[in-house]
């Protein structure tokens, strides 16, 4: 099994996202490696596969870890994946959030899709630490993913895919 | 503490390219780490198997220090989960919680490692059991550096136990396209 580089994208400093489109179906599984700085005052990384953000499809719980307290939470139903992650635009300059998402068996039309998740940051005084579930409701292969909402231009994502078989790659 | 110098990634296809390994070959030896770490990575992954000998929380540093180092810290017992803060540090924590005898494993992403436009955060987690307890962790640290990663070195966080002899450490980059 390895992992080989899909492609990667940067953030503008202002509203948008990364979009990773015409994901190829010739891996097994999928795993982003994401820094993220929100463009706005908050901590937000939402995202969504194949422009399905608009229904109930989505549903996530948590483990976080703020410092003094674990929590867990989750929620059901939702039109896509609401996450935190990044640092806000006005924490601490020059830190970013950290996100190492897993997609396993992406491009299966048998399953539903589920993602892990780890994500955290620290500003040295405060911070949050994760680890995720999530479901989205659709047995369809995975061909797009999609995070919002815009992300500093110090932010990126890398998208990989992780092949069970022999295979030359990147 | 042997800094080791690294082999190249030679013609490594895929994204996890192996950087360089260490063995403690005895256990008298309080850390190792790595040194000229190559530039042309998206971010370092390390992963670490390790036990001491005696209670202790293992550490890290980044560039031979000088940096503030902080941690935020999630972790399970099996009793109970908890959170806890580290802030103001002058060297890294790969976890809060001491490993004695029982080997641990610890996998560390340096996420950007080579960026010169943002501080360092840290993805890691580390996990250890014996028959009767256990822990373990998931973290997130800052180093407060705009320098990029050129060394990193692993010890006791008391600087005065020791790895045991068996433990290893190996430094794998971790490409993006076009790298």
């Amino acid at each position: 099994m390895s992992m080989f580089p899909i492609a990667t994208a940067a953030g503008t400093g202002g509203a948008g996202s990364f979009n990773f489109l015409s994901i190829p179906q010739t891996f097994t599984h999928l795993q982003l490696r994401m820094i993220a700085r929100d463009y706005i005052a908050a901590n937000a990384v939402y995202h969504y596969f194949n422009f399905d953000s608009a229904g109930t499809s989505y549903s996530q719980h948590y483990l976080m870890g703020d410092g003094a307290t674990a929590f867990a939470t989750g929620a059901s139903n939702q039109p896509y994946f609401a996450m935190d992650g990044a640092t806000a635009s006005t924490d601490l300059a020059n830190a970013n959030g950290a996100l190492i998402i897993d997609v396993l068996d992406y491009s299966n039309t048998n399953k539903f899709k589920t993602i892990r998740v780890s994500a955290g940051w620290d500003l040295n005084g405060s911070g949050r630490v994760w680890q995720w579930s999530g479901l989205w409701r659709n047995t369809n292969a995975i061909t797009s993913w999609i995070l919002t909402p815009g992300f500093s231009t110090t932010s990126r994502a890398d998208l990989y895919g992780i092949s069970t078989s022999f295979r030359t790659g990147a | 503490m042997p800094i080791l110098p690294l082999s190249g990634a030679a013609s490594t296809k895929g994204a996890y390219i192996p950087l360089g390994s260490y063995t403690f070959p005895n256990s008298t030896l309080t850390g190792t780490g790595f040194s000229n770490i190559p530039q042309g990575y998206q971010d370092l992954m390390f992963v670490l198997n390790y036990s001491f000998t005696d209670s202790v929380a293992p550490a890290f540093i980044i560039n031979s220090g000088g940096f503030t180092y902080s941690i935020t810290a999630l972790a399970g017992n099996g009793t109970s989960a908890y959170s806890n803060r580290t802030s103001n540090y002058p060297y890294g924590l790969l976890s809060q919680y001491a490993t004695t005898f029982t080997t641990a494993t610890s996998i560390v992403n340096i996420m950007n490692y080579a960026s010169t436009s943002t501080f360092k955060t840290i993805l890691h987690t580390n996990s250890f059991n014996r028959i009767l307890s256990g822990s373990t962790d998931i973290n997130v640290s800052l180093v407060q550096t705009l320098s990029p990663v050129t060394s990193v070195s692993f010890s006791t966080a008391d600087g005065t136990k020791f790895f045991q002899a068996g433990s290893t450490v190996t430094l794998y980059g971790i490409r993006s396209v076009n790298q």
